[in-house]
Order: C-alpha cells, then structure tokens, then sequence
C-alpha cells in the first residue's frame, strides 16, 4: 500500500487519493512515513509538504476547514514544485467531499486524504468524487506484514516464523492490527479490540448517521460471534426486537449492516451462481465476515478462543477471506462463497472471474482435511474449477487426487501461488 | 501470599519472633534439624503461644537481614547448606509496607547429612521430633554417613557430566542457549512417539502457554527417533535448526535454542529477558510431566535431577533489568555481558519433590545465575516470576 500511495502522489496530478480503513490499521503512520519519503526520496521542499491531523483534540471546538489548511503557505514553500496535503480524519472537516472535488478541479496542490468510509455515505461525497480521487482501501495487516514487522534485516517470511514463539498462533490471537504486532496479553488485546469496535468506531464513527447505536452495537457483537455465517436477516430482525424501544424492520437492518461494512468492520461475501446465461444471479443471502479476525477472538464468549473448535475454525475463515481479498484487489477476479440446493453452504470461498472458477477454497481448522476432500473434488468438477484447496490446521501438504491440501501458514503467505498464479 | 497465622507448629514448620535473628545460631539450630530430618519451615517475626501462630512482626531492614543470616548458616552448618538449593531464604512483604517483612526460611531434605550446628569445640547433629529438637543417636549419625557417601558421589559425577558437556558445546561453537537435565540415578522412560507428540505439539499439556517462548512448535519441527550409541530417544526438531529439544529412555531432557530465539524486541544483540525465563522454566515443566507420566516407575520424592544451562556466543550481548512489561524497562541502561564468550552456569541439584511441587522454581535456580553474571540481583529477574510462589505466570 505504501509503494502504491507514493507512486500515486509521485506521478498523478489530477486525481486526489482517498485511503479508507478501518480504525487503528495505520493509516496515519502510512501517512507520515510518505511525508517522509516525499521529501527524503521525492526531493519535494519540506514546506511543500503538509501533514494536517483534523482529529487532534486541541483543534478549536468549531473546527478547522480544509480550506484554512490549503490556504496557509508556511515560509519556505517552493512555487517551482507542486504542494502536497495529507490530510488525516478529513471528515472531521465539514463538506470537505465537496471541498475535495473544487481543490483537485482547481488544482490546489495534491491530495492524500484519510477517512472511514462512513464519512463518504454521509456527505454522499462518493458519487461526486467519481473521477476527482482514487480510492484506496486499507486493511490489518496480512500474515506476511505482521512477520515482516518482526523480522530481522534481510529475513524471509519462513526464517522469521522460525525464529519467534508461536507466530501464527499470535497472529490468529491478536489479528492484524499493528498496533497489537509487540503485544504480550491477549486479555488486554481482546480488551482493546472490543472498546475500539464498539465504542469508538461505532459509538462514535457513527454518531452523526441517526441511527440506533445501542442496537448496531447488539447486531454487530452478533455478527462478529457468528463470522461467516449466511446472514439470516429475518432471524435478526427477530433477535433485535425490544418491546420499549421501535421495531426494527429488515430496511433498518439492511441499512445497518450497510453502515458496518462502510467503517469495514464487516465485509460481506455473496454467494457464486451461475444462471444458463453465464451472468451472476443477485445478492441473496450473502455471508457477513468480520473484516480482521481479531475481531472474531475479541467478542467470542469464551475464556479461551482458540481452543474452542468452532471459534477457530471462524477465526481462521476469516483471515482467509481477508488474504483472499487482498489477492483479488487489482485483478478481475472475484471472491464468492457457493450453495448447494437447499440453499446451505458448500464451499467457503470461490475464487473467478465472472462465470470462469479459478480455484475452489475450503477453510478448516482440524488437523485432518481428509474428510472433506471427497465433497469439495465433486463441487469442483460440478463447477469447473482449476484448482481446489483445504486451507487446514494440520501440518501436512499434499495433495489428495486433485485437491490440494495447504497447512494454514503456508496458505496464507503465498495465496497466488496456491491458487496457480496471480 | 499465604500468611502462616493459625497454624501450629509442626515436624515441618517452626515459629521465631524477629528477636530470634539477634542470635541467629538459634535459627541455625532449627535448620540443622530440618537437614536431618523431612524438611520444613521456619518463619520469622512469628509470635506465637502454644505452638499457635498468632501475630507477625515485620522485620526492618528484610534483606540486610536476610543476607546475614545466609552468612550465619554457611559458617555454623556443617557442611554448609547450599544456599538457594537445600535453603532458600524469602522475604514475604507486608502488603502496603514494603520496607518491613517476614523471613521464610525454607529447608529441603538434606543429602549431604547428617548435618551438625557447628560450636566452638563440638559439632551437634539434631533432628526433629514433632516440634521439638533431640540430639540425633549415634546409630542414625553412622546411618547418615554412609548413605550420604554413595548419594553424594552420584550427584556430584552428574554434575561433572553436565559441565563437560556444556563446555563441549562451547568448544564446538554452538550459539545460543543450551539447558540440560539429568537424573541422579536410574529413571527409565517409557517413551511413545504417539503419547509423546503432543506434548510437543500442544504446550498446554505441559502447563505452558501458547503464545510463549517454550521448546514447542505447533508448526516445525517433527518428532523422530534417535539413537547414539547406547542412548536412545526422540528429538523434536533437527540438530541444525534454529530450536530443538532431545528426550532420552534413560530420563536425560536437552534443549537448545539459537541465539536469533533469544532476541525479540530492542537493540540487536539484546537478550530478551522473558525468553531467556521462561524457556529453562518451559523445559523444567516438561520434564516434570514426562518424569510423572512417562517413567516406568515414577521417581521416589528424594530421588534428584541435576540441571545446567549454557549460554554460548554471547560475549557483548545486552540483558536489561526488570520485566518488558514494565514501564522502567524501557528507561533502565542495559548491562553488557563482559565474560567469557560463553556462560556455563553451575549446576543445580534438586530433589525430585521439588521438581514435581515447583518446576519452575528449579528453572529459576539457573536463570539467577545468567543474571548475576551481568552484575545484577534477584530483583532484577523479571517480576512475572514470583519468588515466594515459586511460579512464572504471564497476564492473560
């Protein structure tokens, strides 16, 4: 991500750069390494180059425009070199989607702008962005980032997961958050995750939507407890009902989950169908996953989450969909679950390219896959697939008649090549 | 902590108020007996009426007085107890006062008795009967001799062999830290790859912690036979990677771990001190389980097992005082290793009850010794090992 920002900035002069994640995933710190290397390896003037922090608590009560920010020159700056503004938590600045799109059309300078997506839905700044900005999506970190924090000079991914205690079992714990990289309790880890979910990108990230944040919160510890379930929006319609507060309808939930996936606390997964036609049937029943999954161990209800075989197996899907995802970005491909007829799952994640299956991914946190090769060869050849996997929590790789079976780790530090090239 | 108030004295526990450290040859007497007889207890500040705990009076000045009394011990003991191993001595602080204190004088069984209170012109060998102190006979002074003869050659000829092959180690170049144990006497393990692969795959099932610094892998490493010359066994891992643990039939445990598992956060060349804790107390803990689970027959409370550790390659290396999770960690200058390139610890010789009560208080003989090669005390050991419980415990 940080290549891709520095050559945006480096090369783009007419479309700004959005980066939008979640909270605590280091958008920040991506920032202020750029400024870094703006000027350090670009050659831009240091008074070129502004880094404004519109969540800084000793920012006046009113606020600070973006406006205000662009308008002030520090001594110094250069008019022979483009000046460059990385503006952090931009959405604390009023109408600033609409700023945005007059600054990049009056070319003010360029822009690098930081937000959780939730700002974009309430400013409906996305559609008047089209065309002014890039988007760019961050996320925690993958397995290879979380080793490469820890690794010494010139270390691979395999020597490092060598070297430190238990690193794949730390990062399933923590998530990936970087900020969890160094830690040592996992009660304080689970403990923070929940506060950062809960109150801050919930409670307060979502203030400013009207919306029921006692009954958000309850729908999300929900879905997060349930990571990677086909969503049942009549069961928890059902469930979200409380006899002193307002119903909630299914266009209240679906709004709410909407919102959730915006802050990227969830992400959703639809279900792969392919009509006579070729095309893509519609959005029915999709499975909702926690974006990181940390998030998963944070709110699961038992003392030790990783020992309970079914948060496990929650736990390691989601960080599966999460490097998955990261595969797919940038390509034509797409990430989808699939059903079988009555309607159940049947594979954990289909990996193509419209109606064209790459590779079939099935997730298990057991040691032994055996029992489910059988199931998964025959939704591969009913579906065409090129290649199946069991990501599993075993030891072994091999490869079971046409299914191969890949030791968790081993998967997810190298998903292009397990899935036959990028 | 678990203050003795109540309870009586008995054939292992005795009371002294703080006076008794005025003559401390008093507090000499009840140890000598202790040696001779099953161990025990001796607090001190205790009041007590009858037999009967009834009021503590902390005693000023805790570790100056502390120091002392080891002094004592080693000059009226005979042969002199050794300290940290057959007598400890803990100060138990009173909550909210740190600068007053109990002492705790704990006493194993001796091995190297009968043991005498050395006076100016005679040697008293006592023992304990119930809560009283009687002169030892002259049949039981004859007894202790002789056993004390064969048992003592067997401990002191493990422990040669655990330093001939820790220097070995050093010879050969190995980088790193090594940990030995090995019994005194015949154990006989009865090791099957299936019982036994677990225990390397799952540090649970040794009392370990997931997330920590132990000789498991859930990963790498795979478990496999080995045999050298009449020694026979399995390794968890290879010889040449970074992490590797050795079990042999006849109850001797090794375990070795690169330098590179030594470092985590901080400057290169730093030891970080919760590895360097908690993989000696990860591996005492193993041998615990496969002593009481695995041995054909399980070893008599006074049977023992040496312990040594090695720390190789690691002239210029850094170690910082204190617990990592504290905040004075981070402010306090690290002391660098001056010695030999090599540290060869000495070794440490517990009873098997010990080992099977506090195996990790074991593991904590050898780490004191690493730190008090870089120059620093006890209370430079990082505080997620606590001294009076004998327990390294990491927040959840």
């Amino acid at each position: 991500m940080h290549a891709r920002l520095l050559e945006h900035l480096s090369t783009t002069r007419r479309r700004a750069a959005v980066l939008l994640g979640p909270r605590q995933v280091g958008k920040t710190t991506l920032l202020l390494q750029l400024a870094d290397d703006l000027v350090e390896k670009v050659g831009v003037a240091p008074a070129n180059v502004t880094y404004f922090d519109f969540s800084d608590d000793r920012l006046p009560v009113e606020g600070i425009s973006p406006r205000d920010v662009v308008e002030f020159a520090p001594p110094g700056v250069r008019q022979d070199q483009p000046r460059f503004f990385l503006l952090d938590e931009v959405g604390r600045g009023a109408r600033w989607a609409q700023w945005l799109k007059h600054a990049v059309d009056a070319n003010q300078g360029i822009f690098l702008v930081t937000d959780s997506a939730s700002n974009l839905l309430l400013q409906g700044g996305r559609e008047s962005g089209l065309g002014r900005w890039d988007e760019y999506r961050i996320e925690g970190l993958s397995l290879r980032e979380y080793l490469a924090f820890q690794a010494l000079p010139d270390e691979t991914p395999d020597t490092t997961m060598r070297r430190l205690p238990s690193p794949f079992e730390r990062y399933l714990s923590f998530g990936g958050r970087p900020e969890h990289v160094l830690a040592t309790s996992l009660t304080e880890v689970r403990r923070r995750t929940r506060a950062d979910a809960v109150d801050r990108a919930i409670g307060r990230d979502l203030l400013r939507h009207d919306v029921d944040l006692d009954r958000v919160r309850e729908l999300f510890v929900y879905l997060v407890a349930d990571s990677g379930a086909i969503f049942d929006a009549g069961a928890r319609t059902r469930l979200l009902q409380r006899p002193d507060a307002a119903p909630v309808d299914r266009r209240s939930l679906g709004k709410w989950i909407a919102l959730l996936e915006e802050t990227m606390l969830l992400v959703r997964l639809d279900p792969f169908a392919r009509a006579a036609s070729g095309k893509l049937a519609g959005r029915a029943h999709p499975k909702l996953y926690a974006s990181d999954h940390g998030l998963v161990v944070a709110f699961a209800g038992v003392a030790d989450p990783l020992e309970d075989p079914a948060v496990r197996g929650r736990v390691l899907e989601a960080a599966v969909f999460r490097h998955l995802r990261e595969y797919a970005e940038g390509t034509d491909e797409e990430i989808s679950y699939s059903r079988d007829r009555r309607g159940l799952a049947e594979v954990d994640f289909v990996v193509h390219s419209g109606p064209r299956v790459r590779a079939l991914v099935e997730v298990t946190s057991g040691k032994d896959p055996t029992r489910k090769v059988e199931k998964l060869a025959a939704t591969a050849l009913r579906l065409g697939a090129r290649r199946s996997i069991i990501v599993h929590g075993g030891l072994e790789e091999r490869r079971e008649g046409d299914v191969w079976l890949a030791p968790a780790p081993e998967f997810l530090l190298a998903v292009p090549e397990w899935l036959g090239g990028a | 902590m678990d203050w003795p108030l109540g309870k009586r004295e008995s054939l292992t526990l005795e009371f002294k108020e703080a006076e008794a450290l005025k003559v401390p040859a008093n507090v000499a007497r009840e140890v000598v007996a202790f040696l001779n007889g099953k161990g025990g207890e001796i607090w001190i500040g205790v009041t007590e009426v009858d037999g009967v705990a009834t009021e503590v009076e902390g005693i000023p000045d805790p570790r100056a007085q502390r120091d002392r009394l080891q002094d004592v011990l080693v000059d009226l003991v005979e042969p002199s107890p050794t300290i940290g191993s057959e007598v400890e001595i803990d100060v138990a602080p009173f909550p909210g006062d740190p600068l007053r204190a109990l002492l705790r004088v704990v006493v194993q069984p001796g091995r190297r008795g009968p043991y005498a209170l050395l006076r100016q012109t005679s040697r008293a060998y006592l023992v304990r009967t119930g809560s009283r102190l009687r002169p030892m006979t002259r049949e039981e002074v004859a007894l202790g001799f002789r056993e004390a003869a064969t048992d003592e050659e067997m401990a002191s000829r493990v422990g040669r062999e655990v330093v001939r092959h820790l220097r070995s180690c050093a010879e050969d170049g190995d980088a790193g830290l090594r940990v030995l144990v090995r019994a005194v006497g015949e154990v006989e393990l009865h090791l099957e790859k299936e019982r036994l692969e677990p225990l390397f795959r799952d540090p649970r099932r040794t009392g370990n912690r997931p997330l920590g610094w132990n000789f498991t892998s859930s990963q790498f490493g795979e478990l496999r036979r080995f045999r050298q010359g009449a020694r026979h066994g399995y390794r968890f891992g290879e010889r040449d990677s970074v992490q590797w643990t050795e079990v042999s039939a006849g109850g001797d445990v090794e375990f070795a771990a690169g330098l590179e598992r030594l470092k985590w956060q901080g400057p290169a060349r730093s030891l970080w001190p919760l590895a360097l804790l908690e993989f000696p107390v990860s591996l005492a803990r193993l041998v615990r389980t496969l002593y009481e689970d695995f041995a054909a027959t399980p070893p008599g409370p006074d049977a023992r097992v040496v312990l040594g550790l090695g720390l190789f390659q690691i002239g210029n290396w850094t170690l910082a005082p204190g617990s990592p999770n504290s905040i004075a960690f981070l402010m306090q200058k690290p002391r660098v290793y001056s010695g030999a390139d090599a540290f060869l610890g000495e070794p440490v010789v517990v009873p098997w009850k010990e080992m099977h009560a506090t195996p990790d208080r074991c593991a904590f003989h050898l780490v004191r010794q690493v730190y008090q090669a870089f120059g620093y005390e006890e209370q430079d050991i990082p505080r997620e090992y606590d001294p009076v419980a004998g327990r390294l415990t990491f927040p959840g």
